[in-house]
């Protein structure tokens, strides 16, 4: 073989083979997968007991001991404490006492008459000053204060310090724990100071100071007070996504509870007791109660500063609440008056302690026992669908399982460029879920029900370029008459999941 | 012909970048290969060589289209062509000034080369979840890629002793680290029901060195390395040695070498980073029954995060062992100018296994020209023809060979794509 012409050949075979080796012809572009993905969702599962346990702002739910449900939608609480309804007196200042024999008048309300009392955290200081230039001895004694039987006396001795009048200031004395007995709400100074001779004598000037006036308890007419609370409303939140239909709630209430540990009454008078409804007409709640005023317990002086608890209902037996309220209530607007002491005419001897209050609490009692007929709800949602460009068409899958007494209905819109609301998923028909099939059984029981929404690419290129999704549900109770009502219990609830394959 | 020669030499050249445009090489290292050992005293110069070695469980041809200058890969396909077991395996070597100096009895050599290799093991479920999605998956799905990659220069030393028929040889090799990454561990993921939670049990250590830099899977930082372009640094320094030997017993000669026995400690500041992802996972959508009383918002992105749940640990050092290559070759010299064999060829570690097979003849056409004929089949394919030729030109030699000749013309349409180009001038 001749070896230049097979070098030859040989390079140009490589040469050939060379020619191939194109960059580009043998780059490879990989594009992103494109998996079918099969996700969930959403999911749901709650009982009303669970769901009532987490019930949050101005409701709370209360569950019987045969797991009936009652709503309250609770109201502004009013509460006094003995601080804000005696506040202390601070007074930081001389008092002159004139004379050996000096009353001071507490500097209370005039219609107080204070009749027995415990100071608390007071303290006196008394001070003295006379011409005289000599040792005085000083004994002082306020008759109406005694601890443990022991009136209140203090001795002070005044040495003459051999320059000018003979002046004295005394420490500070703690008034805590001193009973107060009085008549005519006046507190007695009677001092007797003597010379070194054992002459009585009048001090030129005498006066007495107290930081501030405060009593851990106290006897005696303490007059009639008036504590107001306007503008207060409570929302209720039940009607909120009512669109048609009938939602009836059998004997609603409004409830007025106080709890009162002062040792006089308190009264309750409404000036405005309203519902507003969904359309914003107000319905003026009629009942005898309401103009009477609604008076509420307290403590006798021989039970002692215990708590008492009363409540009164606005219902249908005392008003037309019911009427109203089924009227779609959405609020409760009311303004009260509290007054202590209402009857003037008639004071009591009353009291109080540090830890006196009362609270006054109102509440919509509104239990679940509810007759739903063809009640339609709507709930919108933001949409944003821009980041799931990639997504090509898929199929929505819904589990439910449903154990509620409650047949229902329910249709996705999603609202279109026009501001018009789509049915994207099933072209206008309702997916209907069974009421529960198992009753008085848990959710976990009830039949699970499967309902497929597929998405053709047409119809989620629809979805995705919406903003906004609407739920509609239908509801109705399960065949009954049209004037029964049915309890719902703690133990319904749903399991509901949504899943999702998508193709991109 | 000094332009016939200069044409040559400058294709062996220009051929390495245009094989290793999308794939590794290797200089093939097996010291058997190289014929014609003499005892006499020599110094014999490697200008460049080249070696482009993939093998995998894909033709590349059947998972891609054509669209026009360029081929897309066919997500479709490459399920419909995965199965129970899939893998890949590419080396790749580019060695230059590559010097031997012979004297009696022993040789001394010393080079310098560019390598990489890298393999990926995957089972096809695997495969299918990740490409195809989980729809359809209602059981438990495990995600072991097992997956391995290493490029580095090395300057190698090496001497060859030779006794009577037999000889015994070593190579030292300094290693500095160029790119590294690997996968380790599984996702295994239980979605029994569509309505039901999708649970991730994790326990995956990821590391690269020079690759990238991951912070989540919207934010991930490339930063390759370009080889014989940035620094060689030695900022990830390691050591391989090599041992070989070889018997001849009349007409049978035995080879044995065992090579790449060494770690690389990759610890390049900035550049060399561990990920973690441990501990279950759970993705259960939105929780209405949490949600009722809270503003909620459904981010995919953030629960795909969640699941994969790669954080990056303390470690800024990790050592990594490369792939032990097993060359046991048997030769027959059935005439002077005729002989015929068998080469094995293993590459393994702990996790993973390569193998090769070859069958081959040897023909000396002329004093200046050998062919040889190869059969081989490995892990992925079981058919491969290739050949070899050699030419001594003066004091020239030129060697190419491919284990599948066909492939040379229509490289995307094989599994098993080998190349091997040396040169060598004796001074």
């Amino acid at each position: 073989m001749n070896k230049q012409y097979f070098l030859l050949g040989l390079f140009s075979i490589v040469f050939m083979l060379s020619s191939c080796l194109d960059k580009e012809y043998y780059k490879i572009s990989v594009p992103a997968p494109t998996p079918d993905v099969s996700i969930p969702l959403v999911k749901l599962n709650s009982t009303l007991g669970e769901i009532a346990e987490d019930a949050s702002d101005n409701i709370r739910v209360q569950v019987d001991a045969d797991g009936r449900l009652t709503f309250f939608y609770e109201g502004q609480i009013l509460r006094r404490t003995v601080l804000e309804v005696f506040p202390p007196l601070p007074w930081f200042d001389y008092f002159p006492i004139t004379d050996t024999v000096a009353p001071l008048e507490l500097p209370i309300d005039s219609n107080f008459i204070i009749q027995s009392g415990v100071f608390k955290q007071s303290s006196v200081r008394f001070r003295f000053s006379t011409a005289l230039q000599e040792d005085i001895t000083v004994k002082m004694v306020m008759p109406e204060l005694s601890k443990n039987g022991v009136v209140f006396e203090q001795n002070f001795e005044m040495k003459y310090d051999g320059t000018g009048d003979n002046t004295f200031e005394s420490e500070l004395i703690s008034l805590d724990g001193y009973d107060v007995n009085t008549t005519d709400s006046k507190l007695y100074f009677n001092y007797d100071a003597r010379t070194e001779s054992g002459e009585r004598i009048k001090f030129d000037d005498a006066a007495m100071f107290i930081d501030f006036i405060l009593f851990s308890y106290m006897e005696g007419f303490f007059g009639n007070r008036e504590y107001p609370l306007t503008g207060s409303a409570i929302p209720i939140g039940i009607f909120n996504n009512w669109i048609s239909g009938g939602f009836s709630f059998d004997k609603p209430e409004l409830t007025i509870g106080v709890e009162n540990s002062f040792g006089f009454p308190v009264s309750v008078f409404f000036s405005r007791l309203d519902l507003t409804t969904l359309s914003g007409n107000i319905f003026e709640i009629e009942s005898t109660a309401i103009e009477d005023g609604i008076e509420f317990g307290y403590p006798e002086i021989s039970e002692g500063p215990v708590v008492k608890n009363t409540s009164f209902s606005i219902s249908a037996d005392n008003s037309n609440i019911e009427q109203a309220f089924n009227e779609k209530a959405t609020m409760v607007n009311y303004d009260i008056l509290a007054i202590a002491n209402p009857i003037v005419a008639d004071p009591i001897v009353g009291f109080f302690d540090e830890d006196s209050f009362f609270t006054i609490n109102t509440s919509l009692k509104l239990p679940m026992h509810t007759r739903i007929e063809d009640l339609l709800l709507s709930q919108s949602f933001e949409l944003d669908l821009d980041e799931y460009s990639q997504i090509e068409s898929g199929e929505l899958i819904m589990s439910i399982k449903n154990g509620l007494p409650l047949n229902a209905e329910l249709q996705v819109l999603f609202e279109d460029a026009s501001g018009t609301y789509q049915d994207y998923l099933l072209n206008n028909s309702w997916t209907k879920i069974n009421a529960s099939d198992q009753e008085g059984q848990s959710v976990e029981s009830q039949m699970q029900q499967v309902f497929r929404y597929p998405m053709s690419e047409t119809s989620w290129q629809n979805i995705r370029q919406s903003n906004r999704m609407q739920i509609q549900l239908k509801l109705n109770t399960e065949s009954m008459s049209s004037d029964d009502y049915i309890w719902l219990y703690d133990y319904n609830g749903i399991d509901l999941r949504i899943s999702a394959t998508i193709n991109q | 012909m000094k332009k016939l020669l200069l044409a040559i030499l400058l294709f062996a050249i220009n051929s390495i970048p245009m094989l290793s445009q999308d794939t590794w090489n290797q200089i093939l290292a097996n010291p058997f290969n190289r014929a014609h050992d003499t005892l006499d005293y020599d110094i014999r110069i490697s200008p460049a060589s080249t070696l482009l070695d993939a093998s995998s469980s894909y033709v590349i041809k059947e998972i891609t289209d054509r669209q026009d200058t360029t081929r897309v890969l066919n997500w479709a396909n490459l399920l419909a062509e995965t199965k129970d077991k899939n893998g890949v395996f590419v080396q790749y070597a580019f060695s230059i000034l590559n010097t031997e100096i012979y004297t009696k009895g022993l040789v001394f050599n010393v080079g310098f080369s560019h390598r990489s290799e890298a393999y990926a093991n995957f089972d096809g479920p695997g495969v299918t979840f990740v490409i195809g999605g989980n729809a359809g998956f209602d059981a438990q799905t495990e995600l072991a890629p097992d997956i391995e990659y290493n490029s580095w220069y090395q300057l190698n030393l090496g001497a060859k002793k030779y006794f009577n028929n037999s000889f015994l040889g070593l190579n030292l090799k300094l290693v500095d680290g160029v790119e590294h990454f690997s996968f380790d561990g599984s996702y295994k993921i239980n979605a029994d029901d569509i309505f039901n939670e999708i649970q991730v049990e994790r326990n995956v250590i990821l590391q690269s060195t020079s690759l990238f830099r991951y912070k989540n899977i919207d934010d991930i930082d490339f930063q390759p390395s370009r080889p014989f372009t940035d620094q060689i640094g030695f900022d990830n320094i390691g050591f391989l040695f090599d041992i070989y030997g070889g018997t001849k017993v009349g007409k049978h000669i035995f080879n044995l070498a065992i090579t790449d026995i060494g770690f690389i400690k990759w610890e390049q500041e900035g550049r060399t980073f561990e990920y973690e992802s441990k501990g279950n996972a759970t993705y259960s959508g939105i929780d209405l029954s949490e949600a009722l009383s809270n503003e909620f918002e459904f981010n995919l992105q953030d629960s795909i995060e969640n699941l994969i749940g790669l954080e990056q640990t303390d470690t800024r050092s990790y050592n990594t062992s490369l792939l032990t290559k097993i060359n046991a070759r048997y030769q027959y010299d059935f005439q002077d100018d005729l002989s015929f064999g068998i080469n094995n060829f293993f590459a393994i570690d702990g996790t993973y296994g390569y193998f090769r097979t070859s069958l081959f003849a040897n023909k000396a056409i002329t004093n200046w020209l050998d062919l040889g004929l190869v059969y081989s089949f490995d892990r992925y394919s079981a058919a491969n023809i290739g050949g070899s030729l050699q030419i001594q030109y003066e004091k020239f030699s030129l060697g190419l060979s491919s284990q599948n000749l066909l492939s040379l013309f229509d490289p995307y349409g094989f599994r098993l794509n080998n190349i091997n180009i040396a040169t060598q001038i004796k001074i």
